[in-house]
């Protein structure tokens, strides 16, 4: 981050911009929740509204989603992603290969 | 030359990596190990409602973090743009919401206490038997008592062992006092508590004048029994639960949350120091905007993990 010190009307254009888009952000992590909390109650057993595996689907959606915004513009990846993605990429894909190779033994055994 | 980033923001997102991998592992852990138990009837991964998780309260804490979030972003903007004021009230409402998910993570803790739904504690009986395969002559059923399926039935029982020890002592406390003489008068939940000991004790009653043995109920039944027991008498008796893999989830649970809320109560107390720092130095001034965007991003991270949590313990 520079410390060059911004026009006044560009730094209020800019100040009132990244509020605004800070607010939005905030409205639609609100919304994605109660939609997520909404789906896990239209699935319930005593109503099965809609199936639970669109749920998990809803759900699972949701929550990356939430993440994605959080991470792209409250932790201001927008701009540094292409700076720290050879950080953040590699302990994602660790995550998911640890899953994969405990999957045979632990998940897929008793299922034969 | 060098790194286009800030020393500081790139050790914190070095830092933020090491969590990730931290997280993924505890996260990654819990699916695996919830996909690999079995799903038939009676045995299936705890619900939310057996083990007392309401998912409302789980999505007010997520509504929670969400707030705490923004205000910490606002707070780094207004550092930037050098309105000290407003830092400092965005930082001091990060903190209070960081507290105030705590305070609800703790009713949430007591109310798993207060069940005793606590790893090691729950009863179970998993799936398999002591008695040996069918089709099998006399030695081999001898040679079968002597081999490793024998032990792990032997630990399966060792486990259900452990419960009824458990309950037995609860219900020497509950039914304290009371004996055959004056169990009609109590009330109903001390009557079917009592008759519950009896049947776990292996009571000899008379019938027709003569003493009959009766055979100890065997763990399955207590759990089941005190199971029954809890439904009817929902919160005027503490017994500890049966609830097949109960034991494995209270593990999952409170080693994915216990470590999150962790997190959180280190943010609260590097956010203490901020404004302590704010209070002393005449404010959060431009020169703090980069200490707090990168405690920031440690929070925004928080309620990264938050945001994956939520709906694996509480929803899917």
């Amino acid at each position: 981050m520079t410390d060059e010190a911004p026009k006044p009307e560009a730094h209020d254009d800019d100040h009132g911009r990244m509020v605004r888009l800070y607010l939005t952000v905030f409205i639609a992590l609100a919304v994605f929740t109660l939609l997520s909390f909404v789906a896990n109650f239209a699935a319930a057993d005593e109503r099965h509204w809609i199936s639970k595996g669109f749920s998990f689907l809803i759900i699972l959606g949701v929550a990356v989603v939430k993440a994605c915004l959080v991470g792209y513009v409250f932790m201001h990846l927008m701009g540094d992603w292409r700076k720290l993605y050879f950080m953040i990429f590699p302990a994602f894909i660790l995550g998911a290969m640890m899953m994969f190779v405990l999957m045979p033994d632990i998940v897929l055994a008793w299922q034969r | 030359m060098g790194l286009p980033l800030p020393h500081g923001k790139l050790a914190m997102w070095l830092f933020l990596v090491t969590e990730i991998m931290f997280f993924t592992a505890l996260i990654g852990v819990y699916v695996i190990l919830r996909n690999g138990t079995p799903n038939h009837s009676p045995f299936h991964w705890p619900a939310p409602h057996e083990v007392h998780l309401v998912e409302w309260i789980g999505a007010l804490n997520t509504f929670v973090l969400i707030c705490s979030s923004l205000t910490v972003v606002l707070a780094h903007h207004a550092a930037h743009h050098g309105k000290s004021g407003q830092a400092m009230l965005c930082v001091g409402a990060t903190l209070v919401l960081g507290v105030v998910f705590l305070g609800v993570k703790s009713y949430e803790y007591w109310s798993k206490f207060d069940h005793d739904i606590l790893p090691g504690h729950i009863g179970e009986v998993l799936p398999g038997t002591m008695e040996p395969p069918d089709g099998l002559n006399e030695k081999q059923i001898a040679e079968w008592r002597f081999n490793d399926a024998f032990k792990r039935e032997q630990q399966y029982h060792a486990v259900g062992t452990q419960y009824m020890e458990r309950v037995r002592g609860q219900l020497e406390g509950i039914t304290k006092g009371v004996d055959a003489t004056n169990v009609n008068d109590k009330p109903e939940v001390i009557k079917e508590c009592y008759a519950l000991l009896q049947d776990m004790t292996g009571a000899t009653p008379e019938v027709n004048g003569k003493k009959v043995y009766k055979r100890p109920i065997p763990p399955e039944q207590v759990g089941k029994r005190v199971d029954e027991l809890l439904e009817k008498h929902e919160g005027q008796v503490h017994l500890t639960p049966s609830i097949p893999f109960g034991n494995l989830w209270a593990s999952c649970y409170f080693a994915m949350t216990g470590f999150h809320a962790l997190h959180v109560f280190g943010g609260i107390v590097v956010f203490a120091i901020i404004l302590i720092v704010g209070a002393t130095r005449g404010g959060l001034q431009r020169k703090h905007s980069t200490m707090l965007e990168l405690v920031g991003l440690y929070w925004h991270f928080v309620d990264i993990v938050w945001i994956f949590l939520f709906p694996l313990l509480y929803l899917i």
